[in-house]
């Protein structure tokens, strides 16, 4: 293989986990932004997305593509249960409260669903697993291009969304200053929970379209919430924007290293990475955002 | 003084205890339960003292415990090389407190995240030095003094008892110091701190280094223990379940670390007997404990006792309403 192929290959494999990356950081950078509150439990909703997935898939023999939108609906109404029983009732409690309940919630998820579906990993097989196309002498599957394609078409989606209806603008402003925006008239608790609703389906959409590419077990979330907290902080908290760059670069830069340094220190990278930044640009690689709240 | 023997009854209840009971697996127990205490106490010193929460404390435990079980291996006495665990882990201490400390709040914890998942892809990478996943193996126990055969389970319960009253006394003695008041005082508000004068940055390293070297002390008593070690204790999962304990013990308080740390780890050893249902049920108290006791168990003890003892309650409520934020440190 040659190496710009080697390279064009590479490049596939960075957009295809970025774009994951993108998807799972929505949610926990708007929480943050909004609630103040790390959290952990985000990741154990990508997981909870592939699990719904693969049982409508196998269980229910419906097809992959169907099954897409009805585990994101079903993961979101989840994400709001969650934030019902779970967060609300320490709204005025101290952050930290906030950080262990999220913590008992994803050990909650993880061994609940341990306990239904059994701890060995499981495959979720995807329609595309057998089209290959061959681009400038590399082999791309075709279940990365789809998760490419897809990912991108929600990103979209959730940018517009974001920058120009009313619901994107209330979600940044209560992201921004929450009493701020309560006094503008904004209905901070309907937009918490609309937040929870599309974070969740947007992490358990990540987690869907991962599934087939890799394989699906109870504790595939943590590492996605930990990386996850990188890319919000690649891109600066509660800033979606930044959310977008630091998503793609971090897959990016993480496969380029797993491909031309080594795979078993790529995570240290991703880390190394994040420590110089909060270090050097505390508020992130990309643009203005919110500041640390006082 | 009505507390103070309070304390020595505890003590002297826990010093006699396997000598009452001969049950050799409850004294295993109350050995990880004290290592986990000095582990807790160990945490405390930074996230509740200083009001920092770190994800990444598991990872010094580890380096402490790979530290001590490496010299023990190459020859080194196990004294000397659980000793030497506590400035190794100091070291790192400084390493990682250095740059990490500038930073507040959610940057501190994430940032410190990182560095713990740093340690454990290292541990586990570092094949020619640590075995990697399969382990370290083989590790000895402590060298027999006088009558104390750390064979025994009972004799090496009585040491880290030992320890765990030791590391009681100087987090006590720290927080009554002239640095715990600094420290307190950066945990109220860092800026007022900086104006009346407190070295922020000096205390903040001090109490970050001891945090290290004491969870390096822990890790060493941890590796001669259960003599097996595999990155797998030292990675997240390790150091949330250290936060868990101080968290729902009570952060910021002395009584709180040692609660929780005893509390969580005979709590997961009880709930074994649920098989599977035992890490799904914890989830479930972590979240219920949280929402109804947001102080922690040792807040919840106050409180109840407060409203059971209905004479003070009026005076000690006006107390309580003031001391109400982060938790009460003078216990």
């Amino acid at each position: 293989m040659s190496s710009i192929s080697e390279f064009l290959q590479q490049t596939v494999n960075g957009l295809v986990m970025g774009s994951s990356y993108v998807l799972t950081a929505f949610g926990l950078t708007m929480i943050l932004g909004m609630l103040d509150m790390i959290n952990f439990a985000h990741g154990e909703l990508l997981m909870m997305g592939a699990f719904v997935a693969v049982s409508l898939v196998i269980g229910l023999n419906l097809p992959y593509l169907v099954v897409i939108p009805i585990a994101i609906v079903i993961v979101s109404i989840l994400g709001v249960i969650m934030e019902r029983l779970a967060f609300r009732p320490l709204e005025n409690s101290d952050r930290v409260n906030l950080l262990v309940s999220s913590l008992g919630v994803s050990i909650l998820l993880q061994n609940g669903v341990q306990l239904i579906w059994g701890p060995d990993p499981r495959n979720l097989p995807s329609p595309f697993a057998n089209t290959q196309f061959t681009f400038a002498g590399a082999v791309l599957s075709g279940h990365r291009l789809f998760v490419v394609v897809v990912s991108l078409v929600l990103i979209g989606i959730l940018y517009y969304v974001i920058q120009r209806t009313k619901l994107g603008i209330a979600m940044r402003s209560c992201a921004f200053d929450m009493e701020t925006a309560k006094l503008m008239g904004i209905k901070a608790r309907t937009i918490i929970v609309m937040t929870f609703a599309i974070g969740s389906g947007l992490g358990a959409a990540a987690g869907i379209l991962l599934a087939p590419i890799f394989s699906v077990y109870p504790t595939m979330g943590v590492a996605a919430t930990v990386k996850a907290f990188v890319v919000v902080l690649l891109g600066g908290i509660g800033n979606v924007t930044g959310a977008i760059a630091g998503g793609f670069t971090l897959g990016l830069v993480e496969t380029y290293a797993a491909g031309y340094w080594s795979s078993e220190y790529k995570d240290v990278v991703a880390f190394l990475i994040m420590i110089l930044v909060l270090l050097f640009k505390p508020e992130g690689l990309f643009g203005k955002n919110v500041q640390e709240k006082v | 003084m009505k507390k103070k023997w309070l304390l020595i009854i505890c003590a002297i209840l826990f010093f006699i205890f396997p000598f009452i009971i001969h049950n050799n697996y409850f004294v295993h127990i109350m050995i990880m339960a004290g290592i986990n205490v000095i582990l807790v106490l160990s945490l405390n010193l930074i996230s509740g003292f200083v009001g920092q929460i770190s994800l990444g404390h598991a990872a010094f435990f580890g380096i402490g415990a790979y530290a001590s079980a490496l010299l023990a291996l190459r020859g080194v006495p196990v004294w000397l090389s659980m000793a030497a665990s506590i400035p190794v882990a100091a070291v790192f201490g400084v390493l990682v407190g250095y740059p990490v400390l500038r930073l507040r709040g959610h940057f501190f914890a994430i940032a410190t995240l990182g560095f713990g998942e740093i340690v454990h892809l290292v541990l586990n990478n570092w094949i020619d030095l640590t075995h990697g996943p399969m382990g370290l193996s083989g590790i000895p126990r402590p060298e027999k003094i006088f009558v104390l055969d750390f064979s025994s389970k009972i004799h090496y319960y009585i040491m880290i008892l030992f320890f765990v009253i030791v590391t009681i006394y100087f987090s006590q003695r720290l927080i009554n110091s002239k640095v715990g008041r600094a420290l307190v005082a950066i945990r109220t508000d860092e800026v007022t701190a900086t104006a009346m004068g407190v070295d922020v940055t000096y205390y903040k390293m001090l109490a970050f280094t001891w945090s290290a070297a004491l969870a390096g002390f822990a890790g060493a008593n941890y590796a001669h223990f259960v003599l097996f070690l595999s990155p797998e204790t030292f990675k997240l999962a390790g150091s949330i379940n250290i936060l868990l304990m101080l968290l729902i013990g009570g952060i910021g308080s002395i009584s709180g670390a040692v609660i929780g740390g005893l509390f969580i780890t005979v709590l997961s050893e009880y709930l074994r007997a649920f098989a599977e249902y035992q890490m799904f049920i914890y989830g479930v108290l972590i979240v219920v404990v949280v929402v109804f006791a947001p102080k922690g168990l040792s807040g919840l003890i106050v409180d109840v006792a407060r409203k059971v003892n209905l004479t003070g309650a009026k005076k000690d409520h006006k107390e309580g309403a003031k001391t109400h934020e982060p938790a009460n440190t003078a216990d």
